[in-house]
């Protein structure tokens, strides 16, 4: 069963078909940094402009390097929440009425659901339950998964995402745009010891995250020290260490507490070089397999959206001609 | 459908009034819409299905798909066109970009057929200050005031010292044009005054939309689905403000 995936949930156009939810046949990522890097933030306006400008493009270079036509797809899936509403829009009305028109099924896809799935785009996927840590510039979830579909919240953010503080820190720290992935380069050079964080208290559930106050603490670092290259280096290799730590704190508490078979980490900041070794070093601890996509299925791709949009029809969960875009969606089991 | 005919699937979501029609040479075969604010996104390819079964017409025979390309919302064209280009590409088919002023200029202009003397016409699209488009048209559909994104207060200037007689005003703005009109230029001769066009002339209609697709697809007029993108006629408030900053430092 090959399946288009389609991603314009936030500044890139992304989309790839994917056989059978795990077999990636190709994946395209028409990238807007360019665009948006002299206003230092995605600018949505001119997002969903280019996502306009630039989806049959990204479609057909997509197909054209399968060697497939519109008429080999049995299915098309594409996000439709949470995200930017003009960007969604694009994506979620351009996705639909191809399905329409081409008469094969569509999946409405949730983009967490999306970002889990990227840990399926393997031939041998991972075992249910399953603890996902889903780490971007808009999420920072725990999430339990114990079957395509079936999901349980047990920890998010109360304020920031973690990929929003690296990219608005490295902003402040004058690294260039987009921020996370520099910071992550800069911290490597730093003493991760010079500038220290304490762990957040949190006043919702005991597995939520909070990284508001870790932001501002950086950002005061910043302003007592200055902006010298070695306290950028010092301030970005603190602040990555404290913002690891804390999405790792409650994971062996939650493994006891679940019984969950195996630890995946998703998301835009799953590139993170940190994170990726922590995650590592924790789950040879814990004795659990551990799975992380390769960075090009980390950040925004359509092949995400495919494989998750797979398991949906295989259940047989089609979405209607009246699916519609929504900036913000609860993930919910179906 | 007969041999030879032409047969288009004409979508309208640049407004208030989201709606698709079927039209098969001079004739509107079927048209639906629904005049809701919000509700484009899920409505527009229900309604699409719908029109098309009312129609007894299998997509496959249809010459092109049909969309008003723009002045207006921004999110309704976005949605308008990416289901054209949606819909084209799947069924292999060319889009016609119809400018959405052709679609006023045209219902304007059936409207006050007849009238003594033919009013002008003034196009107002985007209700929403930095979305406004604004154009004027001579009764016979020469282009007196170009399209261009402006305050309706500046169009209104404009539009005083350059029309004698009558103006008829459309486009989901007209009424804030007519309001300002009356409001800042009190006192004018009866046959100067802005008046907005009735109910059914006042939005663009999908109906419209098709049957101008019919002569623009006569005349080759049609593009690649891929090319079927908005005319905005406005840079996005982030990118004025650069170059605003931009032009600042130099003159610094």
């Amino acid at each position: 069963m090959k399946i288009l995936g389609i991603d314009t949930s936030c500044d890139d156009t992304s989309c790839a078909v994917v056989e059978d939810g795990h077999r990636v046949l190709s994946s395209i990522v028409s990238s807007q940094v360019d665009l948006h890097a002299r206003f230092g933030g995605v600018v949505p306006e001119i997002a969903s402009r280019k996502h306009m400008e630039m989806m049959i493009p990204v479609v057909e270079e997509c197909l054209s390097q399968a060697s497939l036509t519109l008429s080999d797809l049995d299915g098309i899936a594409v996000t439709y929440g949470p995200g930017l509403l003009g960007s969604l829009l694009v994506g979620v009305s351009y996705g639909k009425s191809l399905a329409y028109g081409l008469g094969i099924p569509l999946a409405g896809v949730h983009h967490l659901e999306g970002h889990i799935s990227a840990n399926f785009l393997r031939d041998d996927p991972p075992p249910f339950p399953l603890l996902n840590l889903v780490v971007s510039g808009g999420h920072s979830d725990l999430i339990l998964m114990r079957d395509h579909g079936a999901y349980t919240v047990l920890g998010e953010t109360l304020d920031d995402a973690a990929g929003e503080v690296f990219d608005k820190v490295a902003r402040e720290l004058g690294l260039p745009y987009p921020g996370g992935p520099h910071l992550d380069k800069v911290a490597d050079q730093g003493d991760e010891d010079e500038v220290k964080f304490t762990r957040p208290k949190i006043h919702g559930h005991r597995f939520d995250y909070s990284f508001s106050g870790t932001k501002t603490r950086a950002l005061q670092e910043l302003e007592k020290r200055g902006a010298s290259p070695e306290t950028v280096r010092d301030i970005a290799a603190g602040l990555r260490k404290a913002i690891v730590r804390d999405l790792l704190y409650h994971v062996p508490e939650v493994f006891k507490m679940t019984g969950a078979r195996a630890f995946a980490v998703s998301g835009g900041v799953a590139a993170n070089s940190l994170l990726r070794r922590e995650s590592e070093r924790l789950s040879k601890e814990l004795g659990v397999p551990l799975y992380i996509p390769p960075k090009e299925y980390c950040t925004d791709n359509g092949a995400m959206i495919a494989s998750a949009g797979y398991f949906r029809l295989k259940a047989g969960k089609v979405s209607g001609p009246d699916l519609s875009a929504e900036a913000s969606l609860p993930l919910t089991s179906w | 459908m007969l041999e030879g005919e032409i047969g288009i699937l004409a979508i309208e979501t640049t407004t208030s009034l989201m709606g698709v029609a079927v039209v098969v040479g001079e004739e509107v075969v079927s048209e639906g819409f629904v005049d809701q604010p919000k509700v484009h996104s899920y409505k527009l390819l229900p309604m699409c299905d719908r029109v098309l079964r009312e129609a007894q017409l299998d997509p496959h025979l249809l010459s092109a798909v049909a969309v008003s390309i723009g002045p207006g919302s921004f999110t309704g064209l976005r949605i308008g066109c990416a289901t054209a280009q949606g819909l084209a590409h799947a069924w292999g088919k060319r889009v016609v970009p119809v400018p959405t002023f052709s679609v006023l200029f045209e219902q304007a202009r059936r409207e006050t057929q007849g009238l003594h003397p033919a009013p002008s016409i003034a196009a107002v699209q985007g209700r929403a200050r930095a979305q406004t488009v604004t154009a004027l048209y001579s009764p016979e559909g020469s282009e007196l005031i170009p399209p261009v994104g402006r305050s309706i207060e500046e169009f209104a200037l404009e539009l005083k010292s350059s029309v004698a007689g009558p103006v008829i005003a459309v486009g989901d703005a007209a009424d804030l044009l007519v309001e300002h009109f009356k409001s800042e230029y009190t006192g004018l001769p009866q046959d100067t005054q802005v008046t907005a066009a009735g109910e059914r002339a006042r939005l663009p209609l999908p109906g419209t939309v098709g049957r101008l697709a019919v002569g623009m697809m006569r005349k080759g007029l049609s593009v690649d689905p891929k090319a079927a993108i908005p005319l905005y006629y406005r840079k996005h408030q982030a990118e004025v403000g650069a170059a605003r900053k931009r032009m600042n430092e130099r003159r610094d």
